[in-house]
């Protein structure tokens, strides 16, 4: 009787809680938006939960709000936590025409690229799918034995990601062979919870309850699992059951992020650390004049070298190797195939017969219960770990360990000089968002430098800016092709005095079209026009003109009829 | 090439000049450039067509794909590659026409499916390769993924090359192989059939659509989406067509339907699950109603109404006739009506076709067991007539004497449960049979002109007689049953009431007490009329349950009368079995003349005479009745017609216990002391009367009279009276005295009056014949009566609700709420209609004569 009492309690509670999230609180974050209020926009946003997206009742979201009204703090915030900006939208547009600045207006304009890249979910869900795939591919090389007085279960595991997310268990293991990890009397964790212990290693945490991580931390707190501690902790803290349901997007997020720092240090202290150099004298041969810059790196690779990649500390199953230009030696590094497969292009490599036809295929045992199947590390030898040759990478280790690390990690910090080769690559191998991350550096840098900078980019870039046009357009990469434009456009003034570039872009941006009619029009010119209306058809009309008129010139020089758009 | 010094410069891809051809204006030196790359790619697709892929070196092709694609040569490396792998398979091609497996099916068909595997595993091989190129290059010119491309040029250039040389031959190889297997021929192709057909399945047009310029509108028809659906299955159906056509005729041509249904249910059965192994799942369903269509729905009617002599239905139902009168039984055939059954279903869920054909056979077959019934009731009653009396003048059967009843409905009844074993050896229990079988049986017991529910209500009648007298042989609850299901087969249930109400009185009113009814501890008329109430619903059996309720009524108070007796001190009160029947509820036929014993002065009718030594508890009876009982509102007729009457005769022999009916005895005691007081012994007296005093003093009618004498003076044996003349004929001036010789050899007698149809006379038997005959024409007044009430009552209350209604609206309607009682005739609902109108209850409307309506 009470129990059902108490529950349609509870169910009244939630709905009124509902209605309280619902219509009046995000009219009270459309007031603090109206009024500027960035203090009490954060303490509904943050603790209240209130979607920021939403809209009040007239329609108006509160982004448009602060934007009317002129908050640049405000807008800056809602962009910062997540407000949806998209300039092609009816509701981005709104946006940006009622903004009652131009600085206003430049932040909206400039947040679609300056925007942070933080959507890592493609990166965890890979991680995930490495325990939770059956493919060879993603066979773990270690059996994780719990032995408790009640059950014992058995997990097979990435011996990299143990060492990277649950390194105490190599201390609390009272055996640890090559294959094996076994745990006596898992003292204070159930068995559902080791399961979550894994998933949260392998960067799962969503499905998890609560409950589950006050035991983790109960556990950890045992062990005196500093680590471990610090990162549950953020759950295992909030005892309130509603605080924890508002924040958990939040909390999981922060987990990911510090599980994203711990596959950086494991990068950097297990791959990095143990990579192998060797000078390529003597037996360095060119295979052929035709081979297109083509080599196999792995003849370079002394047995005895490769064994001790294989047997280092990052336990890989596989060994990539970079010709370094810059110090002439051949750079190889031990990885795993699992994580390599994070790009489209070796995921295939890696299934294609092409590649599989040339190594022994890696031996493999089964537990005793036939629930798992691993790779077997005891009888790994050299011919089962392929070398690969980073041949998109070759020339240079720097690029290749970018590469690495952003396979690793998600993230990866871009060296200017490079950025542009990073794209190139990034197209090759399938990494769209190392493509993004990649413009991104150079477009903050170009948006930072004056004219003079600018005309000699390359030495920054190794690209001149005409070239990092180009640049975008073979490598498909429109966001760095218009903010190139937009570039341009702002410094028109300067810009002027490269007409006869400017002209040779624009011919080519003509040529892009296969079979093109009178009546299309030029992307480059297109761009160019929206750009300059936007800076200057309201602010400063004359200056607007003098530039249209500069824009026609050319056109006009390079006898193109195309009709001109009035804005 | 290494330069001197150590410095290879050249190992570092150029990565700036991939910008060199960003634009195609700017291109410089490019024929060289892409020949250099694609003279390696060439080499290595070569390569990788001849399976030698061990020296390939995937990371290199990728990357010269890619630069290409990249320096904007990706349509120019599409076309070469379309051109390498059509050239390939045209050579291929030409290995397969020009090698000898072209004779042999087995060869040619394992070549094919082996070409096409390697082809696939090439196209897997280069796709891989050109990766960068599906994911680019094809998407922004929307042309077919070189995987797809590959399956496009391997029909065009080698299934569909030369007018489809290869695919024609193909399809006729596989076609040759399974009509091998129809043929019963053992086929070794199993395997390469599947994949070669798979393969059709595999080669689809639609990717042709975004592929080359040879496009055609026809190509993106509906004829079909791939080669199997497009050329194969057409022609396939086709031949197949033509075979079944043919193997039909081969199972027709031994002109046997249990033949043919053999062999054709194996036949498909077979064909079922080998064509399942092989067909595409959209061929197969196809095909399998080709074959249903051919072997099964356009001849199975034809195997159905074969005649007898060519195994037909009706031989294959033939023992279920001739089991009801065979003393061994054999089985009909099952198995062939098993795999009717089945063929059937192959075309028609339903079986509309098999079920109207067995009602069919069930109606003709039904009728025969009317004269089966009449032939079995003769001969039992010849060989009972053999054995005890001479009589050999052939006896003449009513369908309404019990013995025609019982056989009849024994037979029907045998006939039934014969068909539910068909039904569950057969039929696989399908109960939308056991519904259709009823229906027709419904059809032929409810025939015109043959009074089912009179006849099932003798058999009961007859069968609970037999149970009571403890003579029958059949359980109470297998009669029970019995009946209960014949019920179901009668159509106008309100007849079978009125029929059996009529059965129910007269045994009430010839039954000795309530003891009388119970059988094995049971009240067996109760069991039957509460299972009747089930079976029809309260309303349809009111009266028969008030009736059982007053025979209840009066054995309560036959008990308290005889305690009453008991307890009188004077002794001058005789004890009664006390029927009373409320003239309302009880049977017309029983009632009807209840009034003309107290006489009709209007009539000239004279009262009914009760003999003195009965008046006196008569009218103590009376008082009890309608003041005791608090029954004053009611009158209280007596009945002399019924019942019976105990009378105990002291005959110079010896003092006999003698029990007679009520008029019989009323006559005898004419013959009795008049008083107490008188102390001259009646056979001192010798008192005699003749025909015409008797009928003075108690004012019976002729006909009962002379009945009644008949079975105390004429009969032999038991003449307890003397008859001066002593004849047969009881005459007006006949004189009749109490019998001094009277002998018998218990003291307990019984007299049974003579019944009607052994009356000797015939002017007599043809009275009582027709009395018999009066009854049931009474009956049937009743119901009549009965259903017009139900009528008017129906299209009231329907009028009421619905107000206006068009006649052929109601007359449903009227069907449909009386569907469980009776089935109205067209003149009756006509003249009820006409009633209705003429009582203003209804009337027509005066625009559409067509439509009636309901006046308030």
């Amino acid at each position: 009787m009470t129990e059902s009492a108490s529950g349609h309690n509870d169910n009244y509670k939630l709905m009124y809680e509902e209605y309280e999230r619902g219509p009046r609180k995000i009219a009270e974050l459309c007031y603090a938006a109206r009024v500027g209020d960035v203090t009490k926009a954060i303490q509904l946003v943050e603790i209240s939960g209130v979607n920021i997206n939403d809209t009040d009742e007239w329609d108006n979201s509160p982004l448009f709000l602060a934007s009317l009204c002129g908050h640049y703090d405000m807008v800056e915030y809602l962009l910062s936590s997540g407000a949806a900006y998209d300039k092609n939208s009816f509701e981005g547009a709104r946006c940006v025409l009622a903004a009652l600045t131009p600085r206003i207006k430049s932040l909206l304009i400039n947040s679609s690229l300056s925007k942070k890249f933080d959507d890592l979910e493609p990166f965890t869900s890979h991680i995930y799918g490495i325990y939770s795939s059956s493919k060879p591919l993603f066979y773990g090389d270690v059996i994780l034995q719990i032995h408790s007085n009640h059950w014992k279960q058995e997990f097979a595991l990435h011996w990299f990601i143990i060492q990277t997310r649950l390194g105490f268990l190599v201390n609390l293991a009272t055996t640890n062979n090559s294959s094996l990890l076994i745990i006596q009397d898992a003292e204070g964790l159930e068995s559902v919870s080791w399961k979550a212990l894994i998933n949260y290693a392998y960067l799962r945490v969503e499905d998890t309850q609560r409950e589950e991580f006050e035991l983790i931390l109960r556990f950890a707190q045992l062990h005196h699992l500093d680590d471990l501690i610090r990162d549950v902790k953020v759950f295992g803290d909030i005892r309130e059951r509603q605080v924890y349901g508002k924040l958990k997007g939040k909390i999981t997020s922060k987990m990911i992020k510090n599980g994203i720092l711990d596959f950086t240090h494991f990068f950097h202290s297990h791959i990095i650390v143990n990579k192998l150099s060797v000078p390529c004298s003597g037996t360095f041969e060119a295979q052929n004049e035709e081979n297109n810059g083509f080599e196999d790196l792995e003849m370079f690779l002394s047995p005895d070298c490769r064994l001790k990649l294989i047997q280092c500390s990052s336990r890989p199953d596989m060994i990539v190797g970079v010709y370094d230009d810059g110090t002439d030696r051949i750079c190889y590094y031990p990885v795993h195939q699992s994580m390599l497969a994070r790009s489209p292009y070796l995921e295939t490599m890696f299934g294609s017969e092409l590649f599989t036809a040339k190594y022994e295929s890696k031996p493999i045992k089964t537990n005793d219960l036939g629930t798992a199947t691993i790779v077997d590390r005891y009888n790994l030898q050299s011919k089962h770990v392929p070398v690969v040759n980073f041949s998109f990478g070759a020339g240079n280790a720097k690029i290749a360990e970018i590469i690495l690390e952003f396979l690793y990690t998600c993230s990866a910090e871009i060296a200017l000089n490079v950025a542009a080769d990073i794209i190139f690559i990034a197209e090759e191998i399938f990494l769209d968002k190392l493509k993004a991350l990649a413009s991104a550096a150079i477009v903050n840098q170009l948006n930072t430098m004056t004219f003079e900078e600018i005309q000699s980019c390359d030495l920054v870039f190794k690209y001149s800016i005409y070239d990092l046009i180009r640049v975008s357009w073979v490598t498909k990469c429109d966001k760095l092709e218009q903010a190139i434009t937009q570039v341009i456009a702002l410094k028109l003034d300067d810009f002027v005095m490269q007409k006869n570039q400017l002209k040779k872009i624009i011919i080519e941006s003509s040529k892009r079209i296969d079979n093109r009619e009178e009546t299309d029009t030029i992307e480059f010119v297109d761009d160019l026009r929206y750009y300059l209306t936007k800076a200057y058809l309201e602010d400063d009309p004359i200056k607007y003109e003098t530039y249209s008129t500069f824009v026609d010139e050319m056109l006009m020089e390079l006898d193109f009829k195309e009709a001109r758009v009035d804005t | 090439m290494l330069p001197s010094g150590n410095k290879r410069t050249k190992i570092r891809p150029p990565r700036r000049s991939l910008l060199d051809n960003a634009i195609s204006g700017v291109v410089k030196d490019h024929g060289a450039e892409f020949e250099k790359s694609w003279r390696l790619l060439l080499i290595a697709i070569k390569l990788i067509q001849e399976k030698n892929v061990s020296e390939l070196s995937y990371e290199q092709l990728y990357r010269m794909a890619y630069t290409l694609v990249l320096k904007n040569y990706g349509t120019k490396l599409y076309d070469n590659v379309c051109q390498q792998i059509k050239q390939h398979l045209l050579q291929r091609r030409l290995h397969l026409v020009l090698s000898d497996m072209m004779d042999d099916e087995a060869n040619f068909l394992k070549e094919i499916s082996i070409e096409w595997n390697e082809h696939l595993q090439a196209m897997k091989f280069i796709s891989d390769v050109l990766m960068y190129m599906n994911r680019v290059h094809v998407k922004e010119q929307k042309v077919p993924y070189i995987y797809d491309l590959g399956i496009v040029l391997f029909l065009e250039n080698v299934i569909e090359y030369n007018d489809h040389e290869i695919g024609h031959r193909l399809i006729d190889t596989i076609i040759l192989e399974i009509n091998n297997s129809w043929k019963g021929q053992i086929i070794t192709t199993k395997t390469y059939i599947t994949k070669t057909i798979s393969m059709m399945n595999e080669l689809e047009y639609g990717k042709r659509t975004v592929a080359a310029a040879t496009v055609t509108a026809d190509d993106v028809d509906n004829e079909g989406s791939n080669y199997y659906q497009r050329y194969f299955e057409p022609r396939f159906l086709s031949v197949s067509s033509t075979f079944f056509s043919q193997f039909a005729l081969e199972c027709l041509a031994l002109e046997s339907g249990s033949h043919y249904v053999q062999a054709t249910s194996q036949f498909i059965n077979e064909q079922e699950s080998m064509l399942n192994f092989f067909l595409s799942t959209t061929t197969h369903p196809k095909l399998m109603q080709l074959m249903c269509n051919v072997l099964v729905k356009d001849r199975i009617d034809y195997i159905i109404s074969l005649p007898y002599e060519n195994h037909g239905l009706s031989y294959w139902l033939d023992n279920v006739i001739r089991n009801i009168t065979a003393t061994t039984r054999s089985d009909p055939h099952y198995e062939e009506l098993r795999l009717l059954y089945d063929l059937v279903g192959r075309f028609d869920p339903e079986r509309k076709l098999l079920k109207l054909r067995l009602r069919d056979r069930i109606i003709e077959d039904g009728q025969k067991i009317e004269q089966i019934a009449l032939e079995m009731a003769q001969n039992s009653i010849k060989s009972s007539s053999f054995s005890s009396s001479a009589s050999k003048k052939s006896p003449s059967i009513s369908f309404n004497s019990s013995s025609f009843a019982t056989n009849w409905v024994n037979s029907v009844l045998d006939f039934k449960n014969q068909y539910f074993k068909i039904i569950s050896r057969s039929f696989g229990r399908d109960h939308t049979f056991e519904e259709s079988i009823i229906s027709s049986m419904r059809t032929f017991v409810n025939k015109n002109g043959f009074n089912a529910p009179e006849i099932l209500s003798i058999y009961i009648d007859h069968c609970l007689k037999q149970l009571t007298k403890g003579g029958s042989k059949t359980p109470v609850d297998e009669l029970l049953g019995n009946a209960l299901t014949f019920i179901n087969l009668i159509r106008d249930k309100d007849a079978f009431e009125a029929y059996y109400a009529n059965h129910f009185a007269k045994r009430f009113l010839n039954s000795k007490g309530g003891a009388s009814r119970m059988v094995d501890g049971m009240d067996i008329e109760d069991l039957f009329i509460s299972k009747v109430v089930d079976m029809l619903g309260l309303s349809t059996v009111a009266k028969l349950l008030k009736m059982n309720k007053e025979t209840k009524l009066s054995w309560e108070l036959t008990k308290e009368w005889k305690k009453l007796v008991e307890a009188d001190k004077d002794k001058s009160l005789i004890e009664m079995e006390l029927k009373i029947c409320n003239t309302v509820d009880w049977p017309k036929s029983m009632t009807k003349d209840y009034r003309i014993f107290v006489g009709d002065e209007a009539e000239g009718q004279a009262p009914f005479i009760w003999p003195k030594q009965l008046r006196h508890t008569m009218k103590q009876f009376e008082e009890y009745w309608s003041l005791g009982k608090k029954n004053s509102s009611k009158k209280l007729y007596w009945s002399p017609k019924f019942g019976n009457m105990e009378l105990r005769i002291s005959y110079p022999s010896r003092t006999y216990d003698i029990s007679l009916s009520t008029y019989a005895g009323i006559i005898m005691l004419l013959f009795a002391p008049q008083s107490d007081e008188s102390c001259i012994l009646p056979f001192e007296e010798k008192r005699s009367y003749t025909y015409t005093e008797i009928k003075g003093l108690t004012q019976i009618n002729d006909a009962d009279l002379r009945r009644q004498l008949q079975s105390i003076a004429v009969a032999p044996r038991l003449r307890l009276l003397t008859k001066t003349p002593m004849s047969k004929e009881v005459n007006d001036l006949d004189i009749f005295q109490l019998n001094e010789k009277f002998k018998s050899p218990t003291t307990k007698v019984k007299v049974l009056t003579v019944s009607s149809s052994s009356s000797s006379s015939g002017s007599t038997g043809k009275v009582t014949a027709t009395t018999a005959d009066d009854d049931s024409l009474e009956v049937n007044a009743r119901i009549i009566e009965g259903r017009k009430v139900i009528l008017d009552a129906a299209v009231v209350r329907i009028m009421k609700s619905r107000m206006s209604l068009n006649h052929n609206d109601l007359i449903g309607e009227l069907l449909k709420q009386l569907a469980s009682r009776f089935q109205p005739l067209p003149l009756m609902i006509k003249q009820c209609l006409a009633g209705l109108i003429e009582k203003d209850y209804i009337m027509r409307d005066p625009k559409e004569r067509n439509v009636y309506r309901y006046i308030a």
